[in-house]
Order: C-alpha cells, then sequence, then structure tokens
C-alpha cells in the first residue's frame, strides 16, 4: 500500500515537472512579453525597458529563467510583474474567492444529472428521455456567456438577483447571517450558470454509462430473483455503471 | 471516476468566462488580468496550482484514462464484425451508407453545409465584393437595438445596407450583422482546424490504446505512451 502510494506521488510529480516545463516554454516563446504591454507609453524609455528585462531575467536563457521560477516558487518569494506583491498569497485569495463557486457547482451538477440520467436511461426512448436529449444537447451547443446573458436580463427585472460580485456593496457591517445569506444570494446565479453546461454533459454520460449495464444478464438475474425495481436500478446497474467508468 | 477528473479542469479553468460576466474576483479572473499584463510567474503559478489538483483527481491513470479511449475501439470492433458477412465495399460507399442511416447525422451534415456557405458568402460579401462593411464607425449610433433604423446625423456614406441593423450595433456605432458575417468564417476555420487536430491525435492515439492495450498485461510502452499523453493534455489547463 505504502509503496503503491510513494510511486503513485512520484509519478504525479514527474507529471507535475514535465508539464511545468512546457508551459513555461509556451508562455516564454509565445510572442508578447511583460515589457510590450503598453509600447505606445511616451514614459517608457530605453534604459526603462533594460532595467525591467533585467530585473525580471528575461534576458537570461530560458532554461535559467525556469530554475529562477521554480527556485523563487519553492522558497516562496515569488513576486508578481504586475504588482510587485507575492503570488501565492495573491493566488490564496482569490482561491478562497473561487472555492464557494467551485463547490456550489459541483453539487448542483452531480445532484442534477445522476437522477436525470438515470431516468433517462430506464425511460429509453420516451418523451422524457428525447426531451433531455434535445436540452442536454442545446446546454451543450448554446456558449455559456450567451446563456448567462440572456438570464441575467429575466433575472434582474423578475427576480431582483444580483448578478455582480461576491457581496453587497456597503454591507460589511452587517451582522453575521445577513452577511452569510448575502454571499449565498450573490452565488445563485453564478454558480447555476457555471453547472448548467456540466449538468447536460454528466446527465448523458450516465445515461449511455446506464444503457450499458441495463441490458447484461444480470440486471434481469436480479429482477427474476423478485427483487424491486429500484434496488435493481441502485443497488445492481447504477453500482456497475459507475465502476465501469 | 474518471468522470470526475474530466470534469475538474472544466470546473477550474472554465470558470473564467462565469467569473468575467459575473465579475467574481475569483481565480479565473485572476488569471485573466494575469494574461493581459503578460505576469509571467503568476500565469505560470496559476496553471501549475490547478495542475497539481488534477493530477491527484486522476486516482489511477493506467486503469481509467485508457479505457475511457478504448471504448471507441471496442465500438469499432464490433460494428466491423457486424458488417463482415455483407458483401465488402470501398470505404467512402461504406462510410456514406453508415450515415445514411443516422438522421441525426444528417441532419449534423446539413446544418454543418449551411454553416459552411454562410461563412463563405459572409467572406465574400465583407470582404471582397462590400455589400455590407463590418468596419464603418458610427458614433452617433452607438449600441442600438436589434432591427433598429439609423439616426438622421449619419452621412449617406455611413448609412448600412437596407437601411436598418438587423443584429443593432456595437460600442462604436458598427453593424453587429456585418461584423458576424465577417466572423463566422474565421470561427468556423478555428473549429475546423481544432477537431481535425484532436480527430487525427485522438484517433490514433485510442487506435494504439485499444491495439496494443491487452498485451503483455498492458504493461508495453505503447499503453504507457497513450496513457501519459492525454492525462497530460487534461491536466493542462484550456481557459475556455
Amino acid at each position: 500500500m505504502w509503496r503503491f502510494l510513494a510511486r503513485t506521488l512520484w509519478q504525479r510529480l514527474l507529471l507535475l515537472v514535465f508539464i511545468s516545463i512546457i508551459s513555461h516554454a509556451v508562455v516564454h516563446l509565445a510572442p508578447g512579453e511583460p515589457t510590450a504591454v503598453d509600447p505606445m507609453n511616451p514614459m517608457m524609455k530605453a534604459g526603462d525597458i533594460a532595467r525591467i528585462r533585467q530585473a525580471f531575467h528575461l534576458d537570461d536563457p530560458i532554461y535559467l529563467q525556469y530554475f529562477h521560477w521554480l527556485s523563487d516558487l519553492l522558497t516562496g518569494n515569488l513576486k508578481s510583474f504586475q504588482n510587485g506583491l507575492p503570488v501565492l498569497p495573491q493566488i490564496w485569495d482569490r482561491f478562497l474567492n473561487s472555492l464557494p463557486l467551485f463547490v456550489c457547482t459541483t453539487l448542483v451538477v452531480w445532484t442534477l444529472s445522476f437522477p436525470t440520467g438515470i431516468h433517462a436511461a430506464v425511460k429509453r426512448g420516451s418523451n422524457y428521455d428525447r426531451a433531455t436529449t434535445f436540452i442536454a444537447y442545446a446546454l451543450i451547443s448554446i456558449p455559456g456567456f450567451f446563456l448567462s446573458y440572456l438570464l441575467v436580463l429575466g433575472v434582474v427585472q423578475l427576480f431582483h438577483l444580483p448578478v455582480i460580485g461576491l457581496r453587497t456593496f456597503g454591507a460589511e457591517n452587517a451582522s453575521l447571517s445577513v452577511r452569510f445569506m448575502d454571499r449565498i444570494w450573490h452565488l445563485v446565479i453564478p454558480s447555476l450558470m457555471a453547472a448548467l453546461t456540466g449538468i447536460a454533459v454528466l446527465s448523458r454520460y450516465v445515461r449511455s454509462q446506464m444503457l450499458d449495464v441495463i441490458d447484461q444478464d444480470y440486471v434481469r438475474t436480479a429482477r427474476a430473483k423478485g427483487l424491486d425495481e429500484d434496488t435493481v436500478i441502485y443497488g445492481h446497474a447504477l453500482r456497475n455503471a459507475l465502476c465501469r467508468s | 471516476m474518471t468522470m470526475f477528473g474530466f470534469l475538474l479542469p472544466g470546473l477550474i479553468s472554465g470558470s473564467v468566462i462565469f467569473e468575467q460576466i459575473f465579475a467574481w474576483p475569483g481565480l479565473g479572473l485572476l488569471g485573466y488580468e494575469a494574461i493581459l499584463a503578460r505576469d509571467f510567474p503568476m500565469i505560470l503559478t496559476l496553471t501549475s496550482s490547478p495542475q497539481a489538483s488534477r493530477c491527484s483527481a486522476f486516482s489511477s491513470p493506467t486503469s481509467c484514462t485508457p479505457s475511457s479511449i478504448r471504448g471507441f475501439g471496442c465500438n469499432e470492433q464490433r460494428r466491423s464484425r457486424s458488417r463482415a458477412a455483407r458483401p465488402r465495399r470501398n470505404a467512402v460507399s461504406a462510410g456514406v451508407a453508415l450515415l445514411r442511416k443516422d438522421r441525426l447525422a444528417v441532419a449534423g451534415l446539413y446544418v454543418l453545409a449551411a454553416l459552411v456557405v454562410l461563412a463563405l458568402v459572409g467572406k465574400l460579401l465583407t470582404e471582397w465584393w462590400v455589400v455590407f462593411d463590418p468596419t464603418t464607425v458610427r458614433l452617433p449610433d452607438k449600441l442600438r437595438p436589434p432591427l433598429s433604423t439609423p439616426s438622421s446625423q449619419l452621412l449617406s456614406a455611413q448609412l448600412p445596407t437596407w437601411g436598418i441593423y438587423p443584429f443593432g450595433t456595437d460600442e462604436l456605432g458598427r453593424n453587429v450583422f456585418a461584423r458576424m458575417l465577417q466572423g463566422s468564417f474565421i470561427s468556423l476555420s478555428v473549429g475546423i482546424v481544432a477537431v481535425s487536430i484532436s480527430l487525427v491525435i485522438g484517433v490514433s492515439l485510442g487506435g494504439i490504446a485499444g491495439f496494443y492495450g491487452q498485451r503483455n498485461g498492458g504493461r508495453s510502452a505503447w499503453t504507457a505512451l497513450s496513457c501519459a499523453l492525454p492525462m497530460s493534455c487534461c491536466v493542462f489547463p484550456h481557459f475556455s
């Protein structure tokens, strides 16, 4: 067990290093560099650009730049080019903002897509199945931003739901419960919109996996034993459908 | 489960668009700002940190990832076996016959053909034989709704074709209909190139994984390669 864990971790680490090298090369070899963000700025003299390039190690060969980045990252004093602040605390702050959105989206996706997909597989060919197929493909095809803008138009007028930002501006001194509900209220529309595509994809996936197992002999055997339909579907078919993937 | 590993990258890096729309100050917006400012350390660390989480999400690479790719191979085998009884035809007519049986695929083909025609006509009408000019700036007519008529302050050279904005105007008063006609060719060519690349690489990798997968207990170099490549592709953030 421990040997397996160690080997897996080692493989992951190797993959991570490999990918960081590739992404480093992609970022550095792509056209455009930090000094070229604002080329029309008359305040940027050639000497300034040379000083910036030297400070950011941009004149070094690319493998040296990779080692600069890696050593700065490991010692924890990696600074952003943009504002000179340490990178990791900035990312951590933003990650804490993204986490509720991510958790809500995942919860919505996994709670809605499984019942939808299983029901579509059990009632294969029915109107429900055809309707969910159509809606799923429509949701996959329509770009998320377009749907979001349409929804924003309706939602703001009808329900007065907030669609901008994390919290209401100026409500910092409200009581804890009010602030908490405010955060959740702001979370509704973004997480729902981010979840729609996920629901469409995952429900199709669950449906096809269920269809694969639902005609198997052991499902028929389970029915023949006299088990009720719920046990057959959830206890036998769904478990095997999940294992296959 | 594999599916969670596949959805996880989409949820982390796919949030760029939604964080942009809803002004949500999260990781996606941070990455977007960093890319605009060419903030190399921030971009690199951002792309590496979800990679770490994603790497851990793939519970077991050798058993998970190729099996989902190999699925295609299995279907192919089954299909070719059922077809073997019939007299052999060449690949093209067999493919056409297979396509004809699938009404949904035929419908998709018609939609694709319509898109291609639209893109070509759009390129023709906006660049070579300019009927709809996508570049004319009309500052009095900023951000007009669809089907609105131009205001009286425009010069006669600035008037849109048909005397109407079918899809409205953008923040510089350019005709959105003309801009969409022009852009559809670019979008379609990008899509076709991307899909052909993924088709060639995906089919060959899946074929290799399916063909060599069961030999030597799935321990050959080909299996390892065909497992490692899709995994490293999945681990990359795509910022869609």
